[in-house]
């Protein structure tokens, strides 16, 4: 594999509260070259302090969502709010689409299976860095269309998240069980483009309100 | 204090001037004692001032016949009964009623037009016979019959019951007719006995039922009178018949009556209490029954007064003594012993009327001293004459007055002691007393033989001895001015009453004590039991000797006021007291109190100050604003009859109760719900003192106890609830006998519909029932629960082992092959080659990946309660999505048909889920097809269906049906238990078709 020395380095945190979980992704992440791996914690009040202790913040965060104390969750709402610039990937063992649903609503921009291999994992923070988002399954593609088509969201939050005919064909696409390819092609675009048009349909997505845990945060001094 | 013996200048001052005054104001006596009667006239609301006849009914009513109508008198109202309209009437008559109460209580009357009776439960009359001529009254029979006199005509007999003519008798021959005059008639055991008019009497023998008459032309007056059962008298002018009925003859003998050839004839007789009474136009007597001369005059009038208007046309006396006068132009009048319970003497002039001393000589004058006027005199027969002292105002008022000796009075004229002898009518001696020349409170006492007097001058208070010689000795001079009595009581102690306390006086140490502060002392006594008493301004006082209040009566005793003017001890030792309202009786004895008042015969209710006197014969006079009193404690008539009482107006909700029967009728009153508001007006049936009866009475039902309304005839209750009462009224009669029965009116007020008792009853059946279905409800609701509880747990257990066995069959037969591999390779380390290792390793992975992933499913499925179509849809999908990540050559194409999302329970789902798994998959690895169809279908009919359809190779069902290849087996099963239909339709070359069918 030739080395690419423009390829700057991808920050990772690691936050789960099985060790064994953390050092096996830690070691298999820190063996592919361009990832880091700068900041692993055993929950998310953890996370949150060593965010604060942290010199240099992380690009992508696999966040468990089952954790003691607090939960992923919680976690990625209170540190979407305070860490715009950090991606959320919550990470888990069972698919329970309720919960990678809610989370994405924080602030997460997409999940994965633990057991996924590492080479998918891998390649969805690259993904994450190029475009911005990962996959949508066609679960949450379906409660996604539900949620930003009949939304009550205040109107400012509305005109930023009403979805354009665009995203919402991609959606209906996903829903559909059509993979990037097949929305590319019917759509005539690019999989790529397809790609940052999901990326901006998670965006839109993070409709859960951060202010209060904000403040939670800043009560609680992990800011 | 200073006692002095001053030396009062007495003299003698008697001049000519003074005898001829004393002489000139001595008239003629004039007859003085005051009767009381009731009096009604149309002012009272009786129709006519000219009554005819009068009666009390036996439910006590008090009729009236006038020529107006007929009156009842309710004890409050008259109510008037005449004919309206233009129909014959009986009650047309102007002349003449006759009131007659049967044996059976009819109550008839004949009017000179006819007979009539009441009916008493609807109160109105009806006519029973109407005369052309002039009807009269005879009697009743033994049969019950009323007899009636049709003029002179003929005799008409009627029967009681059925109000029918039942014989007619001619009168034989005619004889002049008749004219409306006073007639009677006298029912004896023999003989009825009327007055056709003043010649002819007409008598008729009641076993032959065949009239003879009594003829005079010269006439024998138009009223008979009984004498006994067999001797009838008339009067006239001077000539009294008298009638003695025989077998079979009548023999009249004549007498004449000296004393009265002025008397035209006798307007009226009655017989009662074996006397016999006649009235003229001149007054009332009694007569002898043997010489039939006067006895004595119950009133008589002067010529002057007597008129046509005091001619008392019916009398009737009740056995108590009470007269029943109807008079031909003056009304009713009512004479009552008990309204003259004491004798009563004014003057006809009100100055000789204002008492304020007596005494009684011993030759039987009453004479009274006068405010401002001197004295009046009266004599043994009760006849005054006025003697005026010849001053004016309050200096020829004479305060006390007192016997001096059998011809001789001592009094008080002016600030001058008079010897008078009322005998001769000479002023005997005066002495004039020093001092201010008017003194109201002088009193005469007698102390130790000597008669003493105070009065007051210039500022102290004198009580002195007088001597018919040397004027005033004994001199005690108080400083307290205003002595208003004293009393010694021994020699060294005399007890004064001043103006506003009483003082002791010890002659010996001449020291005063003063008691009672702030009361004003009017009189004192020592009784003959040695008790002291005071009257006072605050009722009556008992002292001791020290002083010391030992008992007060007052208003709150019984006392009917407590100002106290005079006090006199009678035979009895009770005490008799004047007020400024009646006079009081105690006895000390037990302390009981009986009052009386101006109903009872008194001069008015205010008496005076030292206006009273006790004779020798223990009579007791009291002197007040209209004469005086004379009281008999011997001889009080006291009137013990119950009085009845009558309802006259029920008002119902505050309007009058109309109804067809009279109120007193009325036995019970039924009432609706809202009619609850009642109100009665009731009275005593007492028609000489009405105002003093009391009454009490109570609400059976409602009340706890009776209710003493005192004289108020009238009780109202508003808001009874409903249900059975019993209103009851007691009347107490002016003598204070309350009566024993109650008048009683039940009432009976409906309950409302809803509070009526079979409407209770429905309701709490009702509510029975419901309390019943409800518990109904709740037990079955606890056995549905308890069942359906039963039900889930069923359910729980089955999934409990669905979910075990799911775990078990897949998780556990990846895991088990999982580690029997890796347990195989760490014992054989080196059997393998690498390429093998590795390839065994990838395995292994892909075991333990598979194990993950149905676990993951698992979890999916039964961590829901139920799982929508198009979840399952999605699932799927992102499945097939993973798949085709390894096989890029096939094409799957989803096509969802969900008019309903219809649930799937966790176990149909996962079952369902895997069996598309293996369709697919069978599709995707063994078909060799380049596109997949699958359709989700969830509609109102179909709770599920899945088609997965490929367009590979195909196979022939049949032959796989029995082998477990491609899962078809087990496919089968899974469908089986979920209870869906599994279609699978194949062919060589043709693709396959795979259906999974759940219906609702």
């Amino acid at each position: 594999m030739p080395v690419d020395t423009d390829i700057r380095m991808i920050k990772v945190a690691i936050v789960d509260d099985k060790q064994a979980n953390r050092i096996s992704l830690s070691e298999k992440l820190t063996e592919h070259k361009g990832i880091s791996v700068i900041l692993t914690a055993k929950n998310g009040e953890d996370f949150l302090i060593k965010m604060k202790e942290s010199k240099e913040l992380p690009d992508v965060v696999l966040m468990d969502i089952d954790m003691p104390v607090m939960n992923g969750i919680q976690a990625v709402n209170t540190a979407s709010g305070l860490y715009p610039s950090t991606n959320f990937l919550m990470l888990t063992v069972f698919d329970d689409e309720e919960k990678i649903f809610e989370a994405i609503k924080c602030g997460a921009i997409g999940y994965l299976l633990k057991d996924d291999t590492i080479e998918s994992i891998v390649d969805s923070i690259r993904q994450i860095i190029e475009f911005g988002g990962s996959p949508m399954s066609p679960r949450i593609a379906r409660k996604a269309l539900q949620l930003l088509m009949n939304s009550r969201i205040e109107k400012v939050e509305k005109e930023k998240s009403v979805l354009s005919d665009r995203e919402m064909d991609i959606l209906n696409g996903l829903v559909a069980g059509m993979n990037f390819k097949a929305i590319a092609e019917k759509l005539y675009i690019s999989p790529n483009t397809v790609r940052t048009h999901i990326t901006n349909i998670y965006k839109k997505m993070h409709v859960q309100s951060k202010t209060q845990a904000v403040m939670i945060a800043v009560k609680n001094k992990w800011f | 204090m200073l006692h002095e013996n001053l030396n009062i200048r007495s003299y003698l001052y008697l001049t000519l001037i003074h005898l001829s005054v004393l002489l000139l104001c001595m008239p003629a006596f004039v007859s003085a004692q005051q009767l009381s009667y009731k009096t009604y006239t149309v002012n009272e609301g009786l129709a006519q001032n000219t009554v005819w006849d009068v009666c009390v009914d036996f439910k006590g009513f008090l009729w009236i016949g006038t020529a107006d109508g007929i009156n009842r008198f309710d004890g409050d109202r008259m109510h008037l009964y005449a004919s309206q309209g233009t129909g014959t009437s009986f009650m047309r008559a102007d002349v003449l009623y006759r009131f007659h109460e049967d044996k059976r209580k009819q109550f008839w009357v004949v009017s000179n037009l006819g007979l009539g009776y009441y009916n008493r439960s609807f109160d109105s009359f009806s006519t029973v016979y109407i005369s052309r001529q002039f009807c009269s009254f005879i009697g009743e029979d033994d049969k019950g019959r009323i007899w009636i006199a049709d003029g002179d005509t003929k005799i008409l007999i009627i029967d009681a019951l059925t109000k029918k003519i039942v014989r007619s008798i001619p009168i034989q021959p005619k004889l002049s007719a008749s004219t409306g005059s006073i007639q009677n008639s006298i029912s004896l055991p023999g003989h009825f006995v009327t007055t056709l008019n003043d010649k002819v009497i007409l008598v008729i023998d009641k076993k032959t039922e065949r009239p003879d008459f009594i003829y005079s032309e010269e006439g024998n007056g138009s009223c008979i009178g009984y004498i006994n059962d067999s001797t009838l008298t008339s009067f006239l002018k001077g000539m009294r018949y008298v009638y003695h009925l025989r077998q079979n003859r009548i023999v009249t003998e004549r007498r004449v009556m000296k004393n009265f050839t002025h008397i035209p004839s006798f307007s009226s007789y009655q017989y009662s209490r074996g006397e016999l009474y006649a009235s003229s136009i001149f007054g009332l007597y009694i007569l002898d029954k043997e010489s039939l001369e006067v006895k004595r005059a119950i009133f008589n009038f002067s010529d002057s007064i007597a008129s046509e208007f005091s001619y008392i046309q019916t009398l009737k006396v009740a056995p108590d003594g009470i007269f029943f006068m109807a008079y031909n132009g003056a009304g009713l009048k009512i004479y009552s012993p008990y309204s003259n319970k004491f004798k009563h003497y004014h003057t006809s002039t009100q100055r000789g009327n204002m008492v304020k001393s007596i005494c009684r000589t011993a030759d039987g004058k009453v004479i009274t001293g006068l405010w401002g006027s001197g004295l009046t005199i009266y004599d043994s027969v009760g006849k005054y004459k006025f003697l005026s002292l010849g001053r004016k105002n309050e200096i020829n008022s004479v305060f006390a007055i007192r016997n001096w000796d059998k011809q001789h009075v001592l009094f008080t004229h002016g600030n001058e002691l008079v010897w008078f002898n009322h005998v001769s009518g000479q002023v005997l001696k005066r002495i004039k007393l020093q001092g201010k020349a008017y003194f109201p409170f002088p009193q005469f006492e007698q102390n130790a033989g000597q008669l003493l007097v105070n009065y007051d001058s210039s500022g102290y208070g004198i009580i002195a001895g007088i001597d018919f010689d040397k004027g005033m000795t004994n001199v005690v001079r108080l400083k307290a001015p205003n002595v208003r009595c004293f009393k010694w009581i021994d020699s060294q102690t005399c007890w004064i009453g001043g103006s506003n306390a009483l003082l002791r006086y010890n002659v010996a140490s001449k020291k005063t004590d003063t008691f009672l502060r702030d009361h004003i002392i009017k009189c004192i006594l020592l009784s003959s039991e040695n008790r002291l008493l005071i009257g006072t301004t605050r009722g009556l006082c008992e002292i001791n000797r020290e002083g010391k209040l030992l008992h007060q009566w007052t208003l709150k005793d019984g006392l009917i006021n407590d100002l106290i003017y005079g006090i006199l001890e009678d035979k009895n030792k009770a005490l008799w007291m004047s007020h400024n309202k009646g006079i009081s009786r105690l006895n000390l004895s037990n302390n009981k109190i009986q009052n009386f008042g101006v109903q009872d015969g008194l001069q008015s209710n205010e008496f005076n100050t030292g206006a009273f006197y006790k004779d020798e014969e223990g009579l007791l006079y009291f002197g007040g604003i209209n004469g005086f009193n004379i009281v008999d404690p011997e001889h009080i008539p006291e009137d013990n009859k119950p009085i009845p009482v009558s309802i006259n107006q029920i008002n119902i909700n505050d309007l009058p109760y109309i109804t067809d029967s009279s109120c007193n009728e009325l036995r019970q009153l039924n009432l609706n719900y809202g009619q609850n508001t009642l109100s009665f007006n009731f009275a005593a049936l007492e028609f000489c003192r009405p105002e003093a009866c009391k009454y009490r009475y109570k609400l059976e039902g409602y009340d706890k106890q009776w209710i003493e309304s005192a004289t108020i005839h009238f009780a109202r209750y508003a808001n009874i609830a409903p249900g059975n009462y019993t209103f009851k009224i007691l009347a107490c009669n002016p003598d204070g006998y309350w009566a024993i029965n109650p008048k009683e009116l039940n009432i009976y007020i409906k309950a409302p519909f809803w509070q009526t008792l079979s409407f209770r009853l429905a309701i709490l059946f009702l509510g029975l029932l419901l309390v019943i279905l409800v518990i109904n409800a709740l037990v079955n609701r606890q056995k549905l629960k308890a069942k359906r509880q039963l039900a889930i747990q069923i359910e729980l257990e089955a999934e409990r082992l669905r979910i075990s066995r799911d775990l078990h069959d897949n998780v556990g037969a990846h895991l088990s092959y999982l580690i029997n591999n890796i347990d195989w390779m760490k014992e054989h380390p080196n059997t393998l080659k690498e390429y093998e290792k590795s390839e065994k390793l990838k395995l292994l992975g892909e075991a333990g990946r598979n194990a993950l992933h149905t676990l993951r499913q698992t979890i999916w499925a039964f961590s829901q309660s139920a799982i929508s179509v198009d979840d399952f849809a999605d699932r799927f999908k992102q499945f097939a999505l993973k798949m085709l990540e390894l096989n890029e050559s096939v094409q799957v194409d989803f096509e969802e048909q969900l008019t309903i999302n219809n649930q799937l329970n966790p176990s149909q789902a996962l079952n369902l889920f895997r069996i598309a798994q293996e369709a697919f998959n069978n599709s995707l690895k063994h078909s060799g097809c380049s596109r997949i169809e699958v359709l989700f279908l969830s509609t109102q009919d179909c709770l599920f269906q899945l088609r997965i359809r490929d367009n590979g190779k195909g196979f022939v069902p049949e032959q796989y049906k029995d082998s477990d290849s491609y899962g078809l087996q087990n496919m089968l099963s899974r469908a089986q238990e979920t209870g869906a239909h599994l279609l699978i339709d194949s062919e060589i070359g043709k693709g396959t078709s795979i259906t999974i069918n759940i219906t609702k």
